[in-house]
């Protein structure tokens, strides 16, 4: 068999001997048995040996760096023993159609508006050199709606949330309805054509103006976001003025 | 025994080969796990678009503004570009004092200046222009077997952007890579907190 001849007979072995000691030897050097070939093997060897004990060294350095588990003492919990039982994790209700207030805060955030009227319409951001300094708050909607007082407030916001419009000619128990109307269709109008800024300094940059939304917005994203920020008012006011 | 300097070269070149491979591994190794900005030469970390967040969020603009997301979903999200074009190349109303900017917004696009409030640099402009949405590379990201929601920790736990992303107020240049003020290795990071805050450690509370 050719592994036995590989011992002493010459066989394969032998010739794959000679191979590598042609190969690892100066080519234009024939083989020669007082070269020391196999201390160069051993150190191709080692060396391939060495690179890949560094290697798997890196790696156990990255296993130990990334280990949490110094960290983790509570590997089973309630939780775990929960979601692990065969019969599941309790199943989540599904969600409701959202309401017009809640479809306007989806607007209100996806359009951008809240980019510059701020999160919640808390305002605050600085429109360079525009007269009033910072962009519209719009979280006070409703005072500049002209719903003084906490029974309009809730009409109004009841009327939108049932898909009625402030301008509306039916009456919706709004205090001053009319005026109401009328404001509720200026911020229509704004919102859906934009409104030029005033510039605090002439010779200054241009101010940012309201752009207009009306290729981009529905009637209805409208009024629901008009519905959104209306629910935003602090009702605390209202009692204030009482 | 003699050897000639010819005959010992290969030698070197195989040991310095597994040795340098162990090299720049270990170079990856640090850089991933101490956030430290090691040479990555071989991963094109450029931006389309050179975005500051320093100058938007002098303007007072808040976070979540921009990336909505992080509220109410597992994503913070990166907004569109419609949301850049709402001050940038704006087209103001007709017979407006800024309509007479226009022109001169155009010109800023073009790589000149103009006195528009939002000036739009050539790449951004580009994009606005051709109504595509910028091509962003990411570099937060978690891993796929981990479960991550912003909507958890921002609106439920009210923790602060800066805590993870670090003080956005300081950067001028676009994101390039996944940086963590805490500068503490992988998962440990996410741990060392849950445990200052004292809330589950739970493998299953994050992993799938």
């Amino acid at each position: 068999m050719a592994c036995r001849r590989d011992a002493g007979e010459g066989g394969d072995g032998a010739r794959l001997r000679s191979f590598l000691i042609v190969a690892m030897s100066n080519p234009a050097k024939k083989p020669d048995s007082r070269d020391p070939v196999p201390g160069r093997i051993l150190l191709v060897l080692g060396c391939v040996g060495g690179g890949l004990l560094a290697f798997y060294l890196v790696l156990a350095v990255q296993a130990w760096a990334w280990s949490p588990a110094v960290y983790v003492r509570y590997a089973e919990s309630p939780r775990s023993r929960t979601l692990l039982d065969p019969a599941g994790p309790p199943v989540r209700p599904q969600a409701t159609q959202p309401t017009p207030v809640e479809h306007g805060r989806e607007v209100y955030r996806r359009a951008g508006c809240a980019v510059c009227h701020g999160v919640d319409g808390k305002g605050g951001v600085i429109n360079p050199n525009y007269q009033r300094g910072t962009f519209p708050q719009l979280n006070n909607i409703s005072q500049r709606l002209f719903l003084r007082d906490a029974d309009s407030h809730a009409a109004a916001l009841e009327a939108l949330n049932e898909g009625i419009p402030l301008d509306a000619d039916e009456d919706l128990g709004i205090d001053r309805q009319r005026l109401v109307g009328v404001q509720y269709a200026n911020v229509v109008r704004i919102i859906l054509d934009g409104n030029p800024a005033q510039r605090k300094d002439p010779a200054g940059v241009a101010p940012l103006p309201m752009p207009g939304w009306r290729d981009r917005l529905s009637e209805t994203d409208v009024r629901d976001v008009i519905a959104y920020l209306i629910s935003l008012q602090d009702l605390k006011v209202y009692e204030e003025e009482e | 025994m003699t050897r000639s300097r010819s005959q010992g070269w290969w030698v070197w070149l195989v040991a310095a080969v597994p040795v340098a491979v162990a090299g720049v591994w270990l170079l990856a190794v640090l850089s991933a796990a101490t956030g430290y900005p090691w040479p990555e030469p071989w991963r094109d970390r450029s931006q389309p678009v050179a975005y500051s967040h320093q100058k938007h969020l002098a303007l007072h603009m808040e976070c979540t503004a921009c990336h909505f997301g992080a509220e109410t979903g597992t994503h913070a999200g990166l907004p569109p570009t419609s949301f850049c074009a709402s001050c940038h190349l704006l087209i103001p109303p007709p017979g407006s004092a800024a309509e007479a900017d226009t022109n001169a917004v155009a010109a800023a696009a073009a790589g000149g200046t103009n006195r528009w409030a939002a000036p739009t640099p050539p790449e951004l402009a580009r994009y606005l222009k051709a109504g595509e949405e910028i091509p962003w590379k990411q570099f937060q990201r978690a891993p796929r077997h981990v479960f991550f929601s912003h909507r958890r920790h921002v609106t439920i736990a009210h923790l602060d952007c800066a805590v993870c992303h670090g003080d956005m107020n300081r950067r001028d240049q676009p994101v390039t890579r996944a940086e963590f003020p805490t500068h503490l290795p992988g998962m440990n990071r996410c741990v060392d907190c849950h445990l200052k805050e004292k809330v589950s450690t739970d493998c299953l509370a994050c992993h799938h």
